[in-house]
């Protein structure tokens, strides 16, 4: 070829392009008068199709050859009110067709050869934005050139490039949650804003853990609750928030205590042994979270036997969302810590744009919500005097309250004095947040504190700084992130719980005396709960959770990751038994003063590097990861009491002790290492194959039984877009069925079980000595969990009502027990794995429904229910040789009791009855023949959220189907007096109840009443409860207003907890069932948000 | 470098817990691996068969034979003889208990023998006083149980498996430990004072062992050999018991700021709840004059108590818990000779014992007294000598062969077979190789 056909070439490349650019002109200018809109949904559809509904939607005129679509590809064609000639591009590409619009015809011809090289020559490099509705840049958007396999991801400032893009090619920009967008290509794409796509429950991402899904394609148990629930809800601890809205979650409150314990189980208890923990494992940010552990023993006491919970030193309103993992396929990636559930709690992150402020004050008080009802003066001193007619004896010198010795007409109500008190509650935050393209950061401050319903200045105070910065390269390439979240909680609590003394006789003598001073009434009074007060119990915490992330982009479609973290509490407590607060009927000396000091920390460092590899077939999406992780934790609680202070005032200095000993001291180390990996197959977005494999090796276990290996599969078939569905059932918006199988298991046994430890528990000659105190079995491991779960996801009606049913079935087994010895071992137990098989299955529904669904008016009605079913499934080698012989039944749950029977109280006595069942004349263990089962039957929420216009109203009741224990659990026999400790009033059901024990002065009615109390099961009652859980209402301040005020938006809200409950329940509350300890408080708060 | 650290079983290994010691950090230094000896000796003090308390052996069997009138209920299933398998004082206190010093002893020992930085003269004292404790404990399961399972290991794989052993095999296995202790102990106590066991203790237990196995010859030597050591010495009746006496051979010390728990349990400040002794005995054991009535027994109101030791309470001590004393060491050589038909050499004996407590001396008042009668006065010094003192009536009623002839007039319910305890009911459910003795 010679340099003149190269010209022509040339020339006729020249005007070709003249031609395109023209005619390109052309048409954006006849696109913007006419403004023709299309839309069109339509797949596997013939050209002449899409043509006919063209022409009907926009009356234009389709002109081509004969024949000429013959031969042409069937098209897929989704668009939603787009423009003519985008649709006509969309229609025709890969087609090796043009258009041309021409008046009101639509002129199709094939193109040229020259024509069809020009389409390569053509090829771009692209550059754009990605924004949501606020301008806020999108991170990881999908960006896909139609028709081919390019795709990329826009970086964390929004920022997507493509290169070597067809001129005329289509891209496609999706991003869950948001409307899907298609734009004609152009170098510089500028910045694309997305629509929020309202009520696509189907878009939304799902974190789970070391990758994230979208709830559509999700084939795991996963539940999701994120900020806006969070925020709406006046409370201490995250945990708080999440009760009645995760089913197949258990959170139970075990005081209403700032900073008390909780319990929490997914999906049931799954260990024999109650020393193997059942808790779930906690991850924030990527790095695991202390479940327990934080506060020494002497906290036990007021924040229940749980302890202080590690959660209430985070910020609820500093996360963005928390997910529940539950099933094989969410929880075998988490291995031998995935057996009882994962809480993923991820705090939130900075956005891109100008700087943004946010500033938050609650202002709202706790109190008690629900009194009982208890004998009044009268009344109880008839019962006495009942109590010693019954028993045919008169008061002794001991008993106070009826000798003369207290006023018998004085009537104090304790549980106004003790627990009536109102608790302020504030809550202060403040945010910044903002950053350019590729950068942005969060700087929030935040502030809380909370009083106690009891007399006296007590509470918790605490504040924090929550710090959050993205980073992303110009390229794209590299991205990271580093999260910290640091606390500083101090309490100012007691020892003991006040709510303890509510059971005070009410002519109980004044708690002071005409003086102000402690009143000890002559001697008669033992304890006084006003003195309880200085009992004091401080702890301050130091909570830093840090987070570093950093991701480089090898090639197109390989990710190299690593993050490191960092969990760090610190805890030092310090708890007074002054002289002051000891009666004076008591013999005090130096030595009855005791403060205890404990300093705690818990360090966790982890560090895991991951490789992801995310490639798109023609045929199907394949993701796979790698990766690996290396933990190291370390904690230690060390009480030390000093005795002897001569005085309370020095109480607070530990060198003024006379004597110093360690009640409480524990090490603890605890490595982990694991290498786990992913393989996630996605056909066509329809059938979704899902693999999650753990090797983990834990310090826990002993050699030779360090490693196992955990893994699951999970699969989902989006059934509603088969085709005969689609025609055959159109009301189904979304359907999926899902499945999953696999293994995971539980390590929460104490460090270093596997080995011969020795303590020193006294001294000889003046010489610490040392005793073996645990026998060494090196052979035991980990209790494993086969988890099976059936789902089904379901939108109907456009997804106006969407439900999800699950029922779930775990198998737990090579239980982790005492297993007990001839005693001539020189040891009663061992800890060993047994074949022992529980078993937790149930059915898990929720379901949500958009009652109205307008543009200034929303209803959406979301309800949960759980079903959960425990059962005991047998126990080789005889439960009734073992140590749990007396507590577990196989066929039964493990939440049970073996009693007796009690058949009544007899007439004549007055006594509880109770059958002797094997007739040998005395009460023993073979008479507890009953099981009563303790627990729940089913439980769940109801949750509404209704919106008009600026205003929205949530609301949401729990509920819980329940055997408890009742008030008769922490009380006495009626007519009972113990001048020690006089908790021995009744509840006012109890008079002339002939269900109950009758009123008696002697200790075989006090025996009695034990017996039928503890073993006899008469403390287990119905303890089913609804409660009005949350209760927020909002209003947007409109625009118009705030404008002029430079405000971006206004919130005003007021919200509530706990407001009410429906209950047959006996006693304080039915979740805590407790009457020694508070029950879950009432909080009402009235807050203002603006955002600058 | 991560990744190779993922799957390495090297960043598994933890430091040991600090609150407490894993086995293996025992025995890495003197001063560690004797802590685990003297935890012991702690241990056995504290409560149970050896702490001369409520569930010692002193008190539990005084209530089997024909010591001591039980005051409290609990202890009616002992004084009547009518124990079950099921009581649970049998199980915990006299059963289990030693068996757990058993399993540290034999933890110990095995520590011992693996152990490379425990000096050599720490080892050889540390495996002699083991060796001899195991052989103590095992005297007393023996004499208290009859066939009982001899464990020679810590390894609960066979320890829970293992059957019981003959009487004769608990014994051979008991000498071969006290003859092996033997040799690694000194005559020297390894502190000031004398309760760590040293040679003498061994001595003295072999001879106690062979005088109730019938072996004489063995069982006068090894008396003579206690009885020739400088370290002892017969001392005043009311010197014994105190600390650190001359004629202690092997005492217990009681816990920081206590005197004895014999002192605590017997000694009767106000009505008895526990434990007196049976007036029969006060009044028609004891000779006339015998000082050991009138500086060992008290009494209250009308009720009489072991007042061997003087202190009930007090910060200052001045009392340790006597095991073994020369006293015994005289009358098991006695017992020997005279056996042996020396019968100037067992008076010589039996006179130390009733000089010290003031008694006319045999070869005075009756020099050519028979080898019958010579042998119930023996028996007869023991019973006042050693009362209320280890078990040493209930052992040597039963192996006299004395125990029905006295203790059927007493006590309407005793059976022969009542001589040995039963082994508790969880060993026999939880090891299916372990019979119950004959008689329960």
């Amino acid at each position: 070829m010679g340099a003149s056909k190269r010209r022509i070439l040339k020339i006729w490349l020249m005007i070709r392009l003249t031609t395109v650019i023209l005619i390109a002109t052309l048409l954006q200018v006849s696109a913007a008068s006419l403004a023709q809109r299309v839309t069109i949904d339509q797949k596997k559809t013939t050209l002449a199709k899409v043509f006919r509904e063209i022409h009907r939607q926009t009356g234009y005129d389709f002109l081509y050859a004969k024949g000429l679509l013959d031969q042409k590809k069937l098209v897929d064609i989704k668009a939603q009110n787009e423009p003519l000639e985008l649709v006509l591009e969309k229609v025709l590409f890969g087609q090796s067709l043009s258009y041309s619009i021409e008046q009101k015809m639509i002129v199709i011809k094939e193109k040229s050869i020259i024509a069809k090289v020009l389409d390569y020559l053509d090829q771009i490099d692209i550059r754009g934005k990605v924004v949501d509705e606020q301008g806020q840049p999108i991170a990881g958007a999908t960006i896909k050139v139609m028709g081919s396999s390019l795709v990329t991801s826009s970086n964390e400032a929004g920022i997507f490039t493509l290169k070597e893009v067809a001129g005329d090619a289509i891209l496609e920009i999706s991003y869950v949650g948001y409307t899907t967008r298609a734009l004609k290509v152009a170098k510089d794409m500028g910045v694309v804003k997305m629509e929020m796509s309202i009520g696509k429950l189907d878009e939304v991402t799902v974190n789970a853990g070391y990758y994230t899904v979208t709830e559509r394609e999700r084939t795991g148990s996963i539940s999701k609750v994120t900020a806006a629930t969070i925020e709406k809800q006046p409370v201490n601890n995250p945990l708080m928030a999440l009760q009645g809205r995760v089913p197949g979650m258990e959170i139970t409150q075990l005081t209403g205590m700032p900073g008390g314990g909780f319990k929490v189980q997914i999906r049931g208890r799954n260990s024999i042994n109650t020393a193997v923990g059942n808790d779930p494992l906690y991850i924030v940010d990527g790095v695991p979270y202390p479940v327990n552990r934080v506060s020494s023993n002497t906290s036990s006491a007021i924040f229940s036997a749980a302890g202080a919970s590690p959660l209430s030193f985070i910020n609820p309103f500093d996360i963005q969302h928390i997910e529940i993992l539950k099933d094989a396929d969410a929880t075998a990636i988490y291995g031998s810590r995935g057996a009882n559930g994962v809480v993923l709690i991820t705090t939130k992150k900075g956005q891109s744009g100008d700087a943004k402020v946010n500033v938050s004050v609650n202002q709202g008080y706790n109190e008690v919500g629900h009194r009982i009802d208890l004998l009044n003066t009268p009344q109880y001193i008839k019962m006495r005097q009942d109590a010693f007619k019954n028993a045919a004896a008169t008061p002794t010198a001991r008993d106070y309250d009826v000798n003369g010795s207290w006023d018998m007409n004085r009537y104090t109500d304790w549980q106004k004095e003790l627990i009536g008190g109102s608790a302020n509650t504030t809550n202060a935050m403040l945010n910044i947040s903002g950053g350019n393209q590729a950068s942005n950061y969060l700087l929030g401050a935040n502030y809380y504190s909370e009083g106690t319903v009891f007399p006296g200045e007590l509470g918790l105070d605490r504040a924090g700084i929550h710090f959050g910065l993205n980073i992303g390269s110009v390229d794209n390439r590299f991205t990271g992130s580093f999260l910290a979240n640091y606390s500083h909680t101090k309490t100012n609590l007691l020892r003991v719980d006040l709510t303890n003394w509510i059971l005070l006789p009410p002519n109980a003598p004044s708690p002071y005396d005409q003086y102000g001073e402690l009143n000890w009434e002559n001697n008669t009074v033992y304890l006084n709960p006003f003195a309880q007060l200085f009992l004091t119990n401080n702890a301050v915490t130091d909570n830093l959770i840090a987070n570093l992330n950093l991701n480089y982009r090898l090639i197109d479609k390989l990710m190299f990751k690593i993050s490191a973290g960092y969990t760090g509490l610190k805890r030092a407590e310090q708890a007074k038994t002054p002289l002051i607060s000891r009666s004076t009927a008591l013999a005090s000396t130096a030595t009855n003063r005791i403060a205890d000091f404990s300093n705690n920390y818990n360090h966790h460092l982890i560090v895991e590097p991951q490789i992801a590899y995310n490639r798109q077939f023609s045929f199907g999406k394949f993701e796979a990861l790698l990766g690996g992780s290396l933990q190291a934790n370390e904690s230690e609680i060390q009480t030390i009491r000093g005795t002897g202070f001569n005085s309370d005032d020095l109480m607070g200095n530990i060198g003024s002790a006379a004597t110093l000993t360690t009640p409480q001291i524990s090490y603890l180390q605890y490595r982990y290492n694991s290498l786990f990996g992913r393989l996630n197959y996605n056909v066509d977005g329809k059938y979704i194959v899902n693999l999650t494999a753990r090797r983990d090796g834990s310090s826990r276990f002993g050699e030779g039984k360090q490693f196992a290996n955990f893994g699951a599969i999970g699969g989902a078939w989006i059934f509603s877009d088969e085709k005969i569905i689609k025609d055959k059932l159109s009301f189904l918006s979304f359907g999926k069925l899902r499945a999953s199988f696999g293994i995971t298991g539980n390590d929460q046994i104490a460090d270093y079980g596997y080995l011969q430890s020795w303590s020193s528990l006294g001294t000889y000659q003046g010489i610490s000595t040392l005793y073996p105190q645990r026998i060494a079995n090196p052979e035991y491991g980990w209790e494993t969990n086969k988890k099976t779960e059936f789902g089904i996801q379901l939108g109907i009606f456009r997804d106006t009502v969407n439900l999800e049913v699950s029922h779930y079935q775990n198998i737990s087994s090579n239980q982790l027990v005492g297993y007990p010895l001839p005693l001539s071992t020189g040891n009663a137990t061992i800890q060993m794995n047994l074949p022992a098989t529980v078993r937790n299955s149930g059915w898990e529904v929720s379901a949500q429904v958009k009652i109205l669904d307008r543009s200034d008016w929303n209803w959406l009605t979301s309800i949960n229910l759980t079903v959960p079913k425990n059962k005991l499934v047998s126990y080789p080698g005889g439960l009734e040789n073992s140590p749990y012989a007396l507590n577990y039944v196989i066929g039964q749950p493990l939440a049970i009791r073996k009693i007796y029977n009690v058949t009544g109280v007899n007439s004549q006595t007055g006594l509880y009855e109770i059958e002797d069942k094997n007739g040998n004349g005395v009460l023993d263990n073979d008479d507890r023949y009953l099981n009563k089962f303790i627990g729940q039957y089913y439980y769940g929420g109801l949750n509404n959220s209704i919106q008009f216009r600026g205003v929205s109203l949530d609301f949401l009741f729990s509920f819980n189907k329940q055997n408890g224990l009742s008030y008769m659990n922490g009380s006495s026999n009626p007519g009972f007096f113990d001048y020690v400790n006089p908790i021995n009033n009744q509840l006012a059901f109890v008079l002339d109840n002939d269900k109950v024990q009758r009123p008696s002065s002697v200790n075989a009615a006090f025996v009695q009443f034990l017996n039928a109390r503890e073993n006899g099961g008469e403390n287990i009652v119905d303890a089913s409860f609804i409660r009005l859980k949350n209760v927020s209402l909002t209003y947007d301040v409109p625009n118009k207003w705030l404008s002029e005020l430079k405000i971006a938006s206004a919130k005003i809200s007021l919200q509530g907890q706990n407001l009410y409950t429906w209950t047959n329940y006996l006693g304080l509350d039915p979740e805590t069932q407790r009457m020694q300890g508070l029950p879950p408080l009432r909080a009402l708060s009235l807050g203002l948000n603006l955002s600058f | 470098m991560v990744f190779l650290q993922l799957s390495c079983k090297k960043f598994l290994d933890i430091d040991p817990p600090k609150e407490s010691l894993v086995g293996s950090e025992i025995f890495k230094n003197d001063d560690v691996a004797t802590s685990a000896m003297t935890g012991v000796y702690q241990n056995m003090i504290a409560n149970g068969y050896a702490s001369g308390s409520t569930t010692g052996i002193t008190a539990l069997t005084g209530f089997s034979a024909d010591e001591f009138i039980s005051h409290n209920s609990s202890l009616t299933e002992f004084y009547d003889n009518q124990l079950t398998p099921l009581n649970g004082t049998i199980a915990n206190s006299l059963y289990y208990a030693p068996y757990r010093h058993i399993y540290a002893v034999n933890s110990i020992l095995e520590g011992l023998s693996n152990a490379n930085s425990v000096s050599t003269l720490v080892k050889a004292q540390l495996q002699g006083e083991a060796l001899f404790v195991r052989a103590f404990i095992y005297f007393y399961l023996v004499n208290l149980f009859g066939e009982i399972p001899l464990h020679t290991t810590s390894d609960y794989r066979i320890t829970q498996i293992a059957p019981k052993s003959s009487i004769a095999n608990v014994y051979s296995q008991i000498l071969k430990d006290l003859k092996q202790a033997e040799l690694l102990l000194s005559d020297n106590y390894i502190t000031i004072e004398r309760v760590r066991p040293n040679k003498g203790a061994v001595l003295a237990l072999l001879a106690r062992v062979y005088l109730y196995t019938g072996d004489f010859v063995n069982a006068e030597k090894h008396a003579s050999q206690v009885i020739d050591k400088a370290s002892y010495k017969m001392v005043a009746v009311n010197e014994v018991f105190l600390k650190n006496s001359q004629e202690a051979i092997w005492q217990l010390m009681p816990n920081p700021n206590n005197n004895t728990s014999e002192g605590l349990t017997f000694i009767l400040a106000a009505a008895p709840t526990f434990a007196t002794l049976r007036p029969n005995f006060v009044l028609n054991a004891f000779e006339a004059n015998d000082s050991r009535k009138i500086n060992w027994i008290g009494s209250y109101g009308t009720h009489y108590f072991p007042f061997k030791y003087k202190v009930r309470s007090s910060a200052t001590v001045t009392e340790y818990s006597m095991v073994m004393r020369l006293a015994e060491q005289y009358l098991i050589r006695a017992e020997a000779r005279a056996a042996q038909d020396n019968i100037s050499g067992a008076i010589e004996d039996v006179d130390v014992i009733r000089g010290r407590a003031n008694l006319p001396l045999l070869k005075n008042s009756n020099p050519n007294i028979g080898k019958v009668e010579l042998s119930t006065i023996i028996q007869k010094e023991r019973r006042v000598e050693l009362f209320a003192e280890w078990g040493h009536r209930w052992l040597d009623l039963k192996r006299t062969g004395q125990a029905s002839a006295v203790l059927a007039p007493l006590k309407p319910q005793w059976q022969n077979t009542d001589r040995f305890y039963p082994i508790p009911q969880t060993e026999i459910d939880r090891n299916p190789n372990v019979t119950q003795t004959e008689g329960y």
